[in-house]
């Protein structure tokens, strides 16, 4: 069904069949080509070097580099050529040693090949070289891979997604090793916008450059592909595409935009980590257990904006650290993400999911409820200066513990202004000493000056008289011009087009009919057409109910 | 009474909060000391012989513990209703002497000691010696024939044996066992009518005990008796007394029930400081007659008549109140002193005499034991509801007019606004400079149009991260343990 869903990358030969890589192969031997035919997919390791002392076979000619070589010059069939790489030299270990290794002449088969015309063939070298332990490859120049990024043939590239996922991971390494970390978000950048057909496809790339941009504090790089939302998953485009992919871009994105203090996108990106689809327990044994609990709880908890790199570096697979212990429960990403959360949402509304603004109701349940921690208390008596102070200095080391102590600086510091906030709602003439009284400050020269501040920045509308006293204007919501209702009306429109669009598909989709067919079949079509309901009005009955007030 | 503001302020946010708090403010709430003066007038000689039994002498202990101008005199009057022929608790004796010791030794108080007030404990100590003796040969009586029963294994004298070993440890002090005698007289139950009379009893020891907890769970217990009986009843064959207008009298018999579970569900409310509920129940139809065993042993009609007057003014609207409470109410809602006039009062908007009214009051309530932890609590919400009430048709109004409306200093009044507009209650904004209350203009039409426009901005975006979920499941990039072979596909995310 998704297959059928989703917009399709231009070529779909991307898993030929093993006669067809046979016969491409040409002089490939027949066991060769058989081997990898057995069932699993080649999963590319990128610690594949450390096995690289296994005893192999003797090489023949075309598991030699220059058979490989040859090859690649040789096709005219990019499709045909990844299929043969793909399989080539036997198993994934052996090929991965070839194609760090240099020709019989030792010179280096990347000088060889043009970036544009063999991007199947410089794509596979060239992540093999970088990802490669071993000491014997030629070191290769960060122009190449500038170069490479800049020039590469998108289309090819797509018949072998998971070298350039492996290729972003080394470029992060290499310029990691090299201790010149900031080189590879130029790289990294071209690779991410060229390699998918736009950016609103989510690939594993997107991770690996957020994170390198959040390392670097080169925050701003990631603004521009920040700025498209994802809205799509293609696993014929990305089949190596993991659920973490989805949960660090969205989580190390929030922690972007919360450092260039863009508050609003940081809270939808969390929102996005921390609402992220949790699979259902599979069997009825598990128990939801609290993510918090055990050592994993508190090693996790130390992503902040320093995450650790040791994690990007894991090898896809079974083992990775950041796993769950059952299927039911969330990662601790999206915990972490509901935490930080919290505090932009204080910053940014000076009240917080747990009582005004709460999580959509898919959230799973242990990631919404943060009843009984910190964050819930302090939440609680925000923007109270006094109680605030008391918490944030009492609770400094559990604060600490989450990476989010910088954040809690922030909350805090920002406290006095939604106390002079929710002043506005309450009078309508202050003097500057009432409202230091009310905001905790104590200078009246301080008084001024923050609210000063305020009315520059627009977040109250008040003027200061002469002698003091501050009048609060009226909050007249802003006329809303014919131009922008209609402009709203347009994009309401599409949204129903896309949405209509989307119910179509799905009406049409064997799943759904079978399903259908099924219900109606045992009589029981009345209990499904709630679906939708339940969805939508979760995520809106509330703030509905809440406005109609009006 | 300014500072006190401020504690009745913090009081309802605390309610706001949830329960766990509630314990601490309830014990706030009650001050040790409560002043009777020319304002807040008292009698105790009149208020006590509305009662009797151990409920006067528990009322008793109670002005003795929290006010230390009547200790002596409530001394006087307890010691004199202790040596009473029905009294039998022993123990009360010392609880009553040391409740005045420890008024007495408070900071500040003067009161004499007490050798001055009871020089000479001889005819008490007589008279413990002598109950005392009657008592256990009381006790000694009961316990051989509960033992002879079970022996003979008569289901129904078991029952019965249980029951009288509940009442008289229930009058000479011995709470735990007969709680415990009246439960255990569960299991000998053999008709529904036998279950309602112990759920009764059990409520009337709680009720008397003042321990609201366990008091819903038998609440619950009666009226599903009760229930049973009923539709028994419609059948004719159970429970008639056999006179000739039986059906007449069950359901009075049913009324009475219904009456005295009300008020145990009523005062449990109000035990948890849901006044809301407690309100509800105490609007049920309820009279003197039907609490009949029960009026002046544990409670007066008078003071179901005040618990119910507050608790309704405070938590309903003001067409709620002229409906259930003014016109047609079957409840004793009302009834009590100084009630009539305090609903007339607010009837008429006269909110200024409501306060002076309820401040006058204030004592007598403050030194019920049942009310006294909640008077604060209730008078916070009732003035909270007459600001309310009063500003509703002003569009801007001087907080010195709003401060003669209700005899308070324009401070208070400023500070009674500001924790009512905070909390939403009002709508309106407060010119601190010039001191005059503005309600809130608002231009609809404006309104309306930012709020679809918000409205349609979040749905939107709610609907696109809707979809992105869509398509994670769908791409089955769903949070999971790993498999032992990745994901790979969209093979089962469809499910979804």
């Amino acid at each position: 069904m998704a297959s059928d869903s989703l917009p399709t990358p231009p070529s779909t030969t991307l898993t030929p069949t093993p006669a067809a890589a046979a016969a491409a192969s040409g002089s490939q031997s027949a066991t060769d080509a058989l081997t990898p035919a057995t069932g699993l997919p080649p999963v590319p390791t990128a610690t594949a070097a450390a096995t690289a002392g296994a005893p192999t076979a003797p090489p023949t000619h075309a598991e030699t580099l220059e058979g490989l070589l040859q090859q690649i010059v040789a096709s005219n069939s990019p499709s045909a050529l990844a299929g043969t790489l793909r399989i080539a030299v036997g198993t994934p270990e052996a090929r991965e040693e070839v194609l760090v290794s240099t020709t019989s002449t030792g010179a280096d088969p990347l000088e060889a090949l043009d970036v544009a015309q063999h991007t199947i063939g410089a794509l596979y070298i060239l992540s093999a070289r970088l990802t490669s332990a071993s000491t014997t490859a030629p070191a290769i120049p960060f122009a190449y891979i500038d170069n490479f990024c800049r020039h590469f043939d998108p289309e090819q590239a797509r018949l072998a997604p998971e070298r350039v996922t492996l290729l972003a991971k080394g470029i992060m390494q290499r310029a990691e090793a090299l201790g010149t970390d900031k080189a590879a978000i130029a790289p990294l950048h071209d690779l991410l916008t060229r390699y998918p057909p736009d950016l609103s496809f989510l690939t594993p790339i997107h991770p690996i450059f957020v994170t390198t941009c959040a390392t670097t504090s080169f925050f701003t790089a990631a603004l521009p592909v920040l700025a498209v939302p994802i809205s799509q998953i293609s696993t014929t485009l990305c089949p190596d595409l993991r659920y973490q992919d989805h949960l660090i871009y969205h989580y190390v994105g929030g922690i972007v935009f919360t450092a260039l203090k863009r508050y609003a996108e940081a809270a939808e990106f969390f929102e996005l980590c921390a609402s992220a689809p949790v699979a259902p327990p599979t069997g009825g044994t598990s128990v939801a257990r609290g993510p918090s609990q055990g050592p994993l709880g508190i090693s996790m908890g130390g992503i902040g904006i320093g995450m650790g790199m040791g994690m990007m570096m894991m090898p896809p697979g079974p083992g990775s650290r950041y796993f769950n212990f059952s299927s039911s429960d969330p990662s601790m990403f999206q915990v972490e993400a509901a935490k930080k959360l919290l505090l932009v949402q204080l910053i940014l509304h000076g009240k917080a999911s747990t009582q005004a603004l709460p999580l959509p109701k898919y959230t799973h349940p242990i990631v919404a409820n943060l009843k009984g921690t910190v964050y819930n208390a302090l939440a609680r008596v925000y923007p109270n200066l006094e109680q605030v102070h008391a918490i944030a200095a009492k609770e400094a080391a559990a604060f600490a513990l989450d990476d989010n102590l910088g954040l809690l600086g922030l909350v805090v510091d920002r406290a006095p202004r939604w106390a002079i906030r929710r002043l506005t709602e309450t009078y309508l003439t202050l003097s500057l000493s009432e409202i230091g009284r009310a905001a905790g400050m104590e200078q009246i020269e301080e008084v001024r000056r923050v609210v000063l501040s305020m009315i520059e920045e627009g977040e109250i509308d008040a003027s200061i008289d002469a002698d003091g006293s501050v009048s609060f204007a009226d909050e007249e919501p802003a006329a809303v011009s014919k131009a922008e209702t209609d402009r709203a009306l347009r994009t309401a429109q599409e949204q129903e087009q896309v949405l209509r669009r989307l119910e179509r598909e799905i009406a049409r989709s064997k799943d759904y009919l079978q399903k259908a067919v099924r219900s109606r079949e045992e009589g029981s079509s009345a209990n499904w057409p709630n679906i939708e309901e339940d969805l939508l009005g979760g995520s809106q009955g509330g703030r509905w109910a809440d406005e109609a007030v009006y | 009474m300014s500072s006190m503001d401020v504690d009745t302020i913090e009081e309802v946010e605390m309610e706001y909060y949830g329960a766990t708090q509630t314990e601490a403010s309830s014990s706030k709430a009650a001050p040790w000391s409560i002043v009777v003066d020319e304002a807040h007038p008292f009698d105790l000689d009149a208020y006590i012989s509305g009662y009797s039994g151990r409920t006067a002498l528990d009322r008793l202990i109670y002005i003795i513990m929290h006010s230390p101008a009547l200790a002596p005199q409530a001394l006087n009057r307890s010691l004199q209703l202790l040596t009473a022929p029905s009294q039998r608790d022993t123990g009360l004796y010392e609880v009553i002497l040391s409740a005045y010791k420890t008024t007495a030794t408070q900071p500040g108080v003067g009161l004499p000691p007490l050798e001055e007030l009871v020089p000479d404990h001889t005819p008490y100590v007589t008279w413990i010696e002598e109950t005392n003796e009657r008592n256990s040969a009381d006790r000694r009586k009961l316990e051989v024939e509960l033992k002879t029963y079970t022996g003979n294994m008569i289901k129904e004298s078991i029952r019965m044996a249980h029951r009288d070993l509940g009442a008289f440890y229930r009058a000479t002090g011995g709470f735990d066992n007969a709680l415990r005698h009246h439960t255990k007289s569960r299991e000998f139950c053999t008709t529904t009518q036998n279950m309602l009379d112990m759920c009764l009893s059990v409520l009337e020891l709680l009720l008397e005990q003042r321990s609201f907890s366990h008091i819903p769970t038998y609440v619950f217990k009666a009226e599903s008796a009760l229930d049973s009986i009923a539709s028994s009843g419609l059948s004719g064959t159970s429970f008639s007394h056999g006179l000739g207008s039986s059906g007449q009298k069950r359901v009075d018999l049913h009324h009475a029930v219904e009456a005295k579970l009300a008020l145990c569900a009523a005062l449990s409310h109000l035990f948890n400081m849901n006044y809301a509920k407690a309100a509800q129940d105490f609007l049920q139809p309820m009279s003197a007659a039907a609490l009949l065993p029960w009026t002046g042993k544990i409670v007066s009609v008078g003071d179901i008549g005040v618990y119910a007057t507050l608790c309704a003014l405070a938590t309903l609207g003001r067409n709620e109140l002229k409906l259930r409470v003014l016109e047609g109410g079957e409840g004793l809602a009302g009834e009590g002193e100084g009630m009539k006039e305090l609903l007339d009062a607010w009837m008429s908007s006269n909110f200024r005499v409501v306060l002076e009214l309820l401040e006058r009051s204030s004592t007598r309530h403050l030194l019920d034991p049942l009310l006294g932890p909640h008077v604060v609590n209730l008078t916070a919400l009732i003035r909270a509801r007459a600001v309310v009430l009063y500003f509703q048709p002003f569009a801007t109004i001087r907080l010195e007019r709003m401060s003669a409306a209700f005899g308070w200093t324009v401070e208070d009044t400023e500070r009674e606004v500001v924790a009512l507009i905070q909390r939403g209650d009002i709508l309106g904004r407060v010119d601190s400079q010039n001191k005059i209350l503005r309600a809130r203009s608002t231009n609809p039409r404006a309104q309306l149009y930012a709020h679809a426009l918000k409205a349609g901005a979040e749905m939107q975006k709610a609907t696109d991260k809707l979809l992105l979920r869509l398509r994670l499941q769908q791409a089955d990039l769903v949070v999971r343990k790993p498999q032992p072979t990745p994901a790979s596909g969209a093979s089962e995310s469809a499910e979804q």
